[in-house]
């Protein structure tokens, strides 16, 4: 392999999967993601030579998958799905469908508004800072305070109400 | 720190508390309490977000560019160029075709999906603007107080800045959009918002009003602060 070839390998490859779900929390559906991921490598392989810090890589592809989602949505002006029938169709995604209590989280954060889901994702999943999220969105810091506090008490608010219909 | 202000805190980041919450937190049960509950709830979102990820192969890019491609016969080269150009005019037939939505829609859809803006309230630094307009190229220049808001969004394939100005009236959003060209000034009503689009230096600006608040006098304004840097 050419050096170019072996760099790119290695900074991306160990990234794959969490830049698959990072899609797939933004796009709500697996094959949507998947192209997003595909567009995304492609991106960052022709344009390696603008990565000048390695240990950016992370929020780079992310960067560029944010942005090739919002492509894709405005050249296929994506269908809106309601969020019930998606939890219905993405159950396989859960990888544990027989347990209803994260099945019940999982709908609740594809039922998040857009805005408020993906700070989250990328605060919990990601494990970005609350400096890093503003940056990455173009937010101000207390923008992104509010839509993550927002977003839990959202989340919050189905889990006790979940717990109380079991009791 | 008030319960509200540690509450704030500990849903935005509970992995992340400062002293002054954590001092509180000692002395309020229920707080207390609440952070116990927002620590177990992002265990449990960390658990539903780490979806399976199906294997997607790296791109097979080309390893090596080849610095100087054979030469074709010429004839080939023109057959080539009749193809491309055959190609282009049939794709920019069926582009023309293609309805696109109209830029006063598009503003008032994006607004709506950020509804948090509207509803802050507090004055932002004019440091904070400038920190967030830069990455969009635009400054505002003296005489546009009241910003409560400031983000620099996606939109129609750049980034563009976003505004929300307070008025005696309520607030206004202002959309800078220097790659949106308008013949004159269009006002337009969508979705119970009304706004108009004013042509500026670079593109056009568009401003979003509810209620009885005048468009125009925000445009007027807008268009007098805003600066584009090169």
């Amino acid at each position: 392999l050419d050096p170019r070839r072996r760099r790119f390998e290695r900074l991306c490859e160990p990234l794959r999967a969490d830049l698959f779900r990072f899609a797939f929390w933004l796009a709500r559906d697996r094959s949507v993601a998947e192209d997003v991921v595909q567009e995304t490598l492609l991106r960052a392989w022709r344009s390696l030579e603008a990565l000048t810090d390695d240990n950016s890589v992370k929020p780079w592809l992310l960067t560029i998958a944010r942005r090739e989602h919002a492509r894709l949505h405005e050249r296929k002006r994506l269908v809106t799905v309601d969020v019930d029938t998606l939890a219905t169709v993405e159950d396989p995604a859960l990888g544990r469908s027989d347990d209803h209590e994260s099945g019940d989280v999982h709908a609740a954060i594809l039922a998040l508004p857009d805005e408020y889901r993906e700070p989250l994702v990328l605060q919990v999943l990601m494990g970005y800072s609350t400096d890093e999220i503003a940056t990455h969105l173009g937010l101000t810091n207390g923008a992104v305070l509010t839509r993550l506090c927002r977003a839990r008490q959202k989340l919050r608010a189905v889990v006790l109400s979940r717990a109380e219909e079991e009791m | 720190v008030k319960c509200s202000e540690a509450r704030f805190s500990l849903a935005a980041d509970p992995s992340n508390i400062d002293a002054g919450v954590a001092e509180h937190l000692d002395a309020c049960e229920p707080c207390a309490s609440y952070a116990r509950d927002m620590l177990m709830l992002d265990g449990r979102l960390r658990e539903a977000m780490n979806v399976s990820a199906p294997e997607i192969a790296l791109p097979a890019g080309p390893h090596v560019v080849a610095s100087s491609p054979p030469r074709r016969p010429v004839l080939r080269q023109f057959a080539l160029a009749a193809s491309v150009a055959g190609v282009a005019l049939l794709v920019g037939m069926l582009w023309i075709g293609v309805p696109r939505q109209s830029l006063a829609s598009a503003v008032v859809e994006h607004m709506a999906h950020e509804p948090d803006a509207w509803e802050q309230t507090e004055l932002m630094s004019v440091d904070s603007i400038a920190s967030v307009l830069a990455r969009s190229g635009v400054k505002v220049r003296d005489g546009m107080p009241g910003i409560s808001y400031a983000s620099s969004c996606w939109f129609r394939g750049r980034h563009v800045p976003h505004l929300v100005v307070q008025t005696p009236s309520g607030p206004v959003t202002v959309m800078v959009l220097p790659d949106e060209q308008v013949a004159g000034r269009v006002a337009f009503a969508e979705a119970g918002y009304r706004g108009v689009l004013v042509p500026a230096q670079r593109g056009s600006i568009a401003v979003v009003v509810r209620g009885a608040t005048d468009a125009d006098a925000v445009a007027s304004q807008a268009l007098a602060a805003i600066a584009y840097v090169d």
